[in-house]
């Protein structure tokens, strides 16, 4: 029987297949040196390229088109018109420069793909493109003629004839250097050109910057107008093959209505084209990143996700400009100009400096966050400015309690309310001169007695202060004084002060408090007298309680109606939206539903310096505390490393977002096998929290419980009773069901298992699954932890058959709940296969590991080492089915997995050569394994990371080895050096190994004397 | 189309991730495709090609479960449907090879479904064999090769099918063809 080229040629020609000529041979020649036969393989392999039609003949090739249509040769003609040269292959067919000889001109022929036209479908066609033919615009290429013409082989080729546009540049490479007011009005006459189109009532549907050419004379001149639809109509007989093909290379430039067909193609989706024209011809780069991405995903990315902002080059965009290209880019077509004329005619008064129409509506609202942003001032000069502001207004108040001018005071207030606010954390940094400043302050307040009038908003003031340093207790006092004041506070003003009270709570963990706050003001007659992002705000409190008591998918649905709402009214870049994105994002993750939230998050991420720098923090960590979610728990922590200094040195060392970041960088470490460096840094933040807000707070005992579990992993004395300290102070504080009861029950469970104490491990973590079966959903991760847990706990109490039982079910319900390639699945899968080769259910237990081989080599990096377990494993299985050609092909796989990734030397590496080795033995291969005992001989000699004992065993292996391949000689002297070593290593003690290894050396002196 | 409601029902269950469903539907799909291919054959002129994509596609529309269900029915079902299509293809070809050794060669309308394929391969059995080795080492490749030459697919059907990026899909088939080319031609080798 013949055997295919080796998997070692097979991966060396998929990395040889990025490699291009020299190059390539270059590499090829480096990884055959002295291996001919590889070379071999190798070239063998390659040969597949001079044959492009092997497997490929009967396809449409959709991404391919090259090598499926017939490029005719030079000279050929087809109907009237001789072929000059290709241009190009698209999707549809090939397009050659070609010469016609009445009248004569030049033209450019683009034939369609064969075997799509009938009798009717060509009547369709022809009357397209007589439609075609009316459109006269000089920036439009003319049809000239279009036909069927017989090919050679005797088929019928349908054609169009076009207008041949001389030393023709694509848009985007013209656009490449020029003045920016060149690009805007080439652009201009670009949509007069499809404006043209549309009043013959022609949508080009295809827009993309190879359609859009330039000629030397920078003129511009649009090709293939409503080709796509005059091709549609031919596409008969395999409409979704064709369609298919075409979306491949045009799905980059499709409108949202296209892909999803959410709404009729019609001018507007025209107009959409020309934004994403605009906007390469501005930036140089689409306004999406699609690279790398699945089908589904791009289009996801064109229906859901914003432009990246433009002018994030070097170059800046003006901003009105961006404006337009937006407009133009908008999802819903509604929202978009009305028509190609109306972008051209903004894109005209752009052109000539006057205000543009995109910009107008929400131009308010810029202006508004102008003057926000000019507020943005540095640390110190933050504390400065307050210092001078509070001093100020407080002595002029006090000034004016002598006049009492009430009207006089408010309209004091409100500027002061307005520089106070102006330093918000989000701009300037925490402070604690500004701080003490406050604290000041509020004395002076208070100090100004029975004039409420002036006082309330003072109170209000300085609780929005309180709140924006994180000092919610403060706050929360000053919130409740200004509300005690209510009468002297404006309706909307009340709302606020409520607001900020609910917010403070909430921060301190008074959830009730905050609940009944939200629901009194929510339903007072004031709530809709406030702004609306303080209605906003209150309202997200509620869902924060929500969120608090367990329900995350109801939160989440509130966020996300919030979010909705918030970037309506208050746009996509403010502080409100941007807040309650992050608090979307969190729901998410606690929903389980990490995919979202880390797509939310790299929206954001993206969107980039349009958000505050505090902003963008906040969606950096959310992100990483998805991916935690998702179990990549090693990019999350290096991506926490990185962001903790910059959280640190932001916020201040003291900020409660700085507590929480080293908290998710501790547990990164704790889930990355590095519980050393996560002890210390959870037992820092652990005391943090405890000084900040008392010992019963939910963050002081979440991260108490970390530290604990960090302590039990190093095996810490102290660890134990913290566990159950923890688990009893949750228990009273959360109540059993609460997530965080169960996790703290877990971690102390998982401590007692792992050191052995069964029989106080296992009541615990009983209960635990049943709590987690009566009160959680099957959705929750955790819950299949559990379960998984108490399999390892029967695992390890030598009951395997109820392991399996667990482990299963545990299995399958992380699959559906995190995804079969999870991390934590492939874990469970691992534990189930292990406990089906403790039942001895080899057949199971073989084809639980091929599942989780296929789903690891893809989840785990390469070289982590549970692949080379899976292999292992596997191949132990096979063994024991008595399979052992199978076993063998899965030992040579562990062996490749090892020269790969672990020295020459190492322990694993040599336990893959001895295991091999050993099984190639006893499958009569003996031959096959004697260079891997040389080598393992070799290799562990005075190696030292081999004992004795082990050392003894490889040679052992080797002297049978010898034996089965009838060298006598060698084997005795080998058995010789062996019983040598053994008798060195046991001290001339004799045991029944040493005794039976004994026998065996002589049955092979036995054999050397016949 | 007495077998319509169960196919709805097992790719239902298939998507609600019970692999064992899978088992239930290839034999349903099998014959549906068999049925197909005969009917769909009877009305081309002779000579024309088949495409399987259509085939594929006229198959689905049968069995639709309606608008309701999700989009990954009909993925899923491409991916059964492409076990079916090898297994009808491949079968087709082994038993004609055999009437042809026995002297009864006929032709019958999958023939030409099968000539269509044997234009890509010499000897699609040859080639399904191959497959199987291919598969026992890297089963990603060999899934392009299924998805892609037998299911007639394109590479960005194939890259949503299996969830993964379209430029592995790309790379994954030149492999497998590179492989598979190899494999083959040393078969012929030995042969000459």
């Amino acid at each position: 029987m013949t055997t295919g080229p080796s998997m070692r040629a097979l991966e060396l020609f998929e990395q040889l297949a990025e490699l291009e000529g020299e190059t390539r041979a270059a590499a090829l020649d480096e990884a055959c040196v002295g291996d001919d036969g590889l070379r071999a393989e190798v070239e063998r392999m390659l040969a597949v390229e001079s044959h492009a039609d092997f497997l490929d003949a009967q396809s449409v090739g959709a991404t391919r088109p090259e090598r499926s249509f017939h490029a005719e040769r030079a000279g050929t003609t087809i109907g009237p018109f001789t072929i000059v040269r290709t241009l190009g292959s698209g999707g549809m067919g090939v397009v050659y420069e070609a010469e016609q000889r009445v009248p004569e001109r030049r033209v450019a022929l683009k034939t369609l793909a064969t075997g799509v036209v009938r009798p009717s479908a060509e009547r369709r066609f022809h009357s397209e493109v007589q439609l075609l033919a009316r459109l006269d615009h000089p920036a439009i290429a003319r049809v000239l003629e279009a036909g069927t013409a017989l090919t050679a082989e005797g088929t019928n080729v349908p054609y169009f004839a076009m207008e041949y546009v001389d030393d023709a540049r694509d848009l985007v490479s013209w656009a490449e250097g020029r003045e920016l007011r060149d690009r805007v009005e080439l652009m201009e006459v670009v949509c007069r050109a499809i404006q043209h189109g549309h009043q013959q009532g022609v949508i080009h549907r295809d827009l993309k910057p190879a359609n859009v050419l330039v000629d030397r004379n920078d003129a511009p001149k649009v090709i293939d107008f409503g080709v796509a639809r005059a091709i549609d109509g031919t596409g008969e007989s395999a409409p979704n093959a064709t369609r298919t093909g075409e979306i491949v290379g045009t799905l980059r430039y499709m409108a949202p209505e296209q892909i999803d067909g959410s709404a009729q193609v019609d001018t507007r989706t025209d107009v959409y084209a020309l934004g994403l024209l605009l906007y390469e011809a501005i930036a140089g780069e689409p306004p999406y990143d699609l690279e790398d991405l699945t089908l589904t995903e791009i289009a996801r990315v064109i229906r859901e996700m914003p432009p990246r902002p433009l002018g994030r080059s070097n170059e800046p965009v003006p901003e009105d400009l961006g404006w337009i290209a937006m407009r133009a880019l908008e999802k819903e077509p509604a929202r978009r100009y009305p028509s190609a004329s109306e972008l051209a005619a903004d894109l005209r008064r752009f052109i000539d400096d006057v205000p543009v129409e995109a910009g107008r509506p929400s131009r308010t609202y810029a202006l508004k966050k102008l003057v926000r942003r000019h507020r943005t001032v540095s640390l110190s000069i933050a504390a400065v400015v307050l210092a001078v502001l509070i001093g100020a207004a407080v002595s002029f108040a006090a000034m004016l309690r002598a006049n009492d001018e009430a009207a006089k005071a408010r309209a004091i207030n409100e500027v002061l309310a307005g520089m106070l606010t102006g330093v918000r954390v989000e701009e300037g940094g925490a402070d604690i001169r500004a701080v003490e400043l406050l604290d000041r302050a509020s004395e002076q307040v208070e100090g100004l007695g029975s004039r409420s009038s002036l006082r309330a908003p003072l109170h209000l003031t300085l609780a929005r202060s309180y709140r924006s340093l994180s000092l919610h207790r403060e706050a929360a006092r000053e919130a409740r004084r200004a509300l005690a004041l209510g009468a002297a506070l404006s309706p909307a003003d009340r709302v606020e002060a409520a607001l900020e009270l609910a917010e403070s709570l909430a921060d301190l963990d008074r959830w009730d408090e905050a609940r009944a706050l939200v629901d009194e003001w929510t339903v007072d007659p004031s709530f809709e007298t406030a702004e609306p992002w303080v209605q906003l705000a209150l309202r997200r409190v509620g869902h924060e309680i929500t969120l608090e008591q367990g329900d995350a998918a109801k939160a989440a649905a509130g966020y996300a109606a919030i979010l909705a709402e918030s970037r309506e009214k208050l746009g996509p870049m403010d502080p409100g939206t941007i807040k309650t994105e992050g608090q979307l994002a969190n729901a998410l993750i606690f929903a389980n539903r990490q995919d979202e939230a880390a797509a939310l998050m790299r929206e954001r991420i993206e969107a980039g310096e349009s958000a505050s720098p505090m902003a963008l923090l906040d969606a950096r960590f959310l992100l990483t505390r998805a991916m935690a979610g998702q179990g990549r728990h090693e990019v999350a922590r290096d991506l926490l490393e990185e962001l903790v200094p910059e959280i640190r040195a932001t916020f201040g060392e003291d900020h409660s977002r700085t507590r929480v970041a080293m908290g998710g960088l501790a547990a990164a470490y704790l889930r990355t096998g590095a519980a050393a460096r996560a002890a210390p840094i959870m037992e820092e933040v652990a005391l943090a929290w405890e000084r900040r807000e008392g010992p019963d707070h939910s963050e002081t005992l979440t991260a108490r419980g970390n530290h604990a579990q960090a302590l039990a992993e190093l095996g810490d004395v102290r660890a134990e009773d913290l566990l159950r300290d923890t688990y009893e102070a949750k228990q009273r504080v959360f109540g059993a069901h609460d997530l965080r009861t169960t996790t703290a029950l877990f971690k102390w469970a998982r401590m007692l298992r792992k050191e052995g104490r069964m029989t106080e491990a296992e009541p615990l973590l009983v209960d635990l699954v049943a709590r987690s079966e009566a009160s959680m959903s099957v959705q929750r991760p955790e819950r299949h932890r559990y379960a998984s847990e108490l399999g390892l706990l029967y695992l390890q109490s030598g009951r395997p058959e109820e392991a399996s039982d667990r482990f299963a079910a545990a299995w399958g319900g992380m699959a559906r709940t995190a995804g079969a390639r999870h991390a934590d699945t492939l874990t469970i899968g691992m534990n189930f296969g292990s406990s089906l080769l403790e039942s001895g259910l080899w057949d199971e237990a073989i084809d639980v590991y091929i599942e989780l081989l296929a789903d690891a080599r893809d989840v785990f990096d390469e070289g982590d080492r549970r692949i080379c377990i899976l292999l292992n494993n596997l191949g132990g299985a096979y063994v024991q089915s008595g399979e052992l050609h199978l076993a063998v092909a899965r030992f040579a796989d562990a062996l490749e997995w090892a020269n790969r990734h672990r020295p020459s030397d190492h322990p694993e590496r040599l336990g893959a050569l001895d295991t091999l080795g050993t099984r190639l033995v006893e499958a009569g291969r003996p031959g096959d394994a004697l260079p891997h005992f040389e080598e393992l001989v070799a290799e562990s000699e005075l190696n030292p990371a081999v004992d004795a004992k082990t050392r003894s065993a490889f040679r052992l292996g080797y002297a049978r080895c010898l034996l089965a391949t009838d060298r006598l000689d060698e084997s005795a002297e080998e058995f010789a050096t062996v019983v040598e070593m053994e008798h060195a290593r046991l001290g001339g003690q004799s045991t029944a190994a040493f005794a039976a290894l004994e026998e065996e050396f002589h049955g092979v002196l036995d054999l050397l004397d016949d | 189309m007495s077998s319509s409601p169960d196919v709805t029902e097992l790719l239902l269950r298939y998507q609600e991730g019970d692999v064992g469903a899978a088992d239930e539907l290839v034999p349903l799909v099998h014959e549906e495709l068999h049925r197909l291919a005969r009917r769909a054959l009877s009305r081309l002129p002779a000579g024309q090609t088949l495409q399987t994509t259509a085939l594929l596609n006229e198959a689905w529309m049968r069995i639709d479960p309606g608008p309701s269900a999700e989009i990954n029915g009909r993925e899923h079902f491409l991916a059964v449907a492409a076990k079916a299509m090898r297994a009808v293809v491949v079968d087709r070809a082994r038993s004609r090879g055999a009437e042809k050794r026995g002297g009864a060669f006929r032709r019958v309308d999958l023939d030409e479904v099968v000539d269509a394929f044997e234009r890509g391969a010499a000897d699609v059995v040859a080639l399904d064999e191959a497959l199987e080795e291919l598969a026992a080492e890297r089963p990603d490749l060999a899934r392009v090769v299924e998805l892609r030459f037998f299911a007639g697919m394109k590479h960005p059907e194939i890259a949503r099918v299996e969830g993964i990026p379209l430029r592995r899909v790309e790379r994954n088939w030149q492999a497998a063809r590179a492989w598979l080319f190899a494999r083959l031609s040393a078969d012929d080798d030995q042969a000459s």
